[in-house]
């Protein structure tokens, strides 16, 4: 009787780990991880830095991030992208609203497992105090074909300014102006005239500041105008003049032409020659 | 002692560390790691043809109406010169052959159905930028867009957005042109 009992007890014991009814569930792959580390000591005046980078075991792809900080703490001064695994910015980090700041791209090569940085955020410290930094709301994106998104938990970074004399807030020189990889006037596929300039801009310094362009339909070139890629050209538009400008100032210039389009050009302006002329005869 | 045995039988068989595994099946030249098989249809008949049974997904296509479009099947590489005659199915379910064309039986979504914008779809085109179809050209499209970016193996197929045979950067620069976020 007891053997019968052990063995059904046995039994019964083998059976329900078995069916896994208590089984531990697998542990989720661990979520992707958020990092914010400061580059150095926060004093008044004085450029501070924080690298915001994301850490995981899947592979990813995109990233949408929001940074948020305290105004009357720190005024924000740009961003740096130089060895960011981000290469192609849908919205490079900008100020949204007093205090937040947002920032969306991807990367043309997955982040398989381990570190990747994705921004330097810049700083100036106003004035003493404890001051934070806190990403609350952030989605990456897996690199599996469909987007599947993650949401990394929420990090905040603390640390204490202390007071300073005024300083040089234009930091270290960056010599090096900004890259541009590729340029190029593509037409779009969904509309049929309509021609986008298609750019990508990059600094290993200290981080592109703007880009402007201009174009020339006719003889007079158009005005400056801020734009991130694409750029939406006018119809005629023969010439594109590509300009990206460092937060240290240093410029980079391209230039572009549309061959067809001139061509185009220059038939027009025959035509309308020639009937002016033939108008002059016959007048 | 037995209740001891009985507790590290218990620890043992409950903690296993074999993880399961998925049923997958495979062949000598090819893996089906997730296998789907979709809803079967039953007999239809029109005046050209029979359909006696089938199983798997629907077929590939554009029907319309005066109302909606169905682009019923899985994944369009290519658009079909006419609509063609929906059969009448006796059954209910999608899966059939021929597609849920004129929105009868469960098909392709049927009545309801909504066009996207035509800036997302682009008929004549092979897709648009919406890759998702969710209506909306946002963060998961460009992920999407992304993973399949200088992949030199496989056909870039809607992905090639500009249709110069690669998936590369004016793709990705039309897409952020459609950016509807």
């Amino acid at each position: 009787m007891n053997k019968l009992l052990s063995f059904t007890i046995i039994l019964l014991a083998l059976l329900i780990g078995g069916l896994g009814v208590l089984r531990v569930p697998a542990i989720a792959a661990q979520q992707p991880l958020l990092h914010l580390k400061p580059l150095g000591d926060p004093v008044v005046g004085m450029p501070f830095s924080v690298e915001i980078g994301i850490e995981s075991e899947q592979s990813l792809n995109a990233y949408s991030i929001l940074a948020t900080y305290q105004p009357e703490f720190l005024e924000f001064s740009g961003a740096s992208d130089g060895g960011s695994i981000i290469d192609i910015w849908q919205k490079r980090p900008e100020l949204l609203s007093g205090g937040v700041i947002g920032f969306n791209g991807g990367s043309f090569k997955p982040l398989e497992g381990g570190y990747g940085k994705l921004v330097t955020l810049n700083f100036i410290p106003l004035k003493e105090g404890t001051a934070s930094i806190t990403l609350p709301d952030s989605i990456v994106y897996r690199a599996d074909g469909a987007g599947t998104p993650q949401s990394p938990l929420p990090l905040r970074l603390t640390f204490q300014i202390a007071s300073g004399g005024a300083g040089d807030r234009g930091g270290a020189g960056d010599s090096i102006p900004p890259e541009i990889s590729f340029s190029e006037v593509v037409p779009d596929p969904f509309e049929q005239n309509r021609k986008l300039l298609s750019f990508r801009v990059s600094d290993s310094g200290s981080g592109v500041k703007e880009t402007l362009v201009r174009s020339r339909s006719f003889i007079l070139w158009g005005a400056w105008q801020a734009a991130e890629n694409p750029v939406l050209l006018p119809a005629m538009a023969w010439a594109v003049h590509l300009r990206a400008v460092d937060q240290r100032g240093n410029v980079s210039e391209m230039m572009l032409y549309d061959w067809t389009a001139f061509l185009r050009l220059i038939f027009l302006v025959s035509i309308l020659v020639a009937i002016g002329f033939v108008a002059r005869i016959h007048l | 002692m037995k209740v001891l045995a009985v507790f590290f039988i218990f620890l043992v068989s409950t903690f296993s560390p074999f993880p399961a595994r998925a049923d997958f099946a495979s062949s000598t030249n090819f893996v089906i790691e997730r296998g789907v098989i979709d809803v079967g249809g039953s007999g239809a008949t029109s005046t050209g043809f029979n359909l006696r049974t089938s199983l798997g997904q629907q077929g590939v296509g554009i029907s319309t109406s005066t109302t909606f479009t169905v682009r019923g099947g899985f994944l369009h590489f290519s658009v079909p010169a006419s609509a063609t005659t929906a059969p009448t199915s006796s059954g209910g379910g999608g899966g059939g052959g021929g597609g849920g064309g004129s929105g009868t039986g469960g098909g392709g979504g049927g009545t309801g159905y909504q066009q996207a914008p035509s800036r997302l779809r682009a008929p004549g085109l092979l897709c648009g930028v919406d890759f998702n179809d969710d209506d909306r050209v946002d963060m998961v499209d460009l992920s999407i867009l992304l993973y399949y970016y200088d992949d030199t193996e496989s056909s870039p197929g809607c992905f090639d957005i500009d249709e110069n045979g690669r998936v590369d950067f004016p793709d990705v620069s039309i897409l952020m042109f459609y950016w509807t976020g």
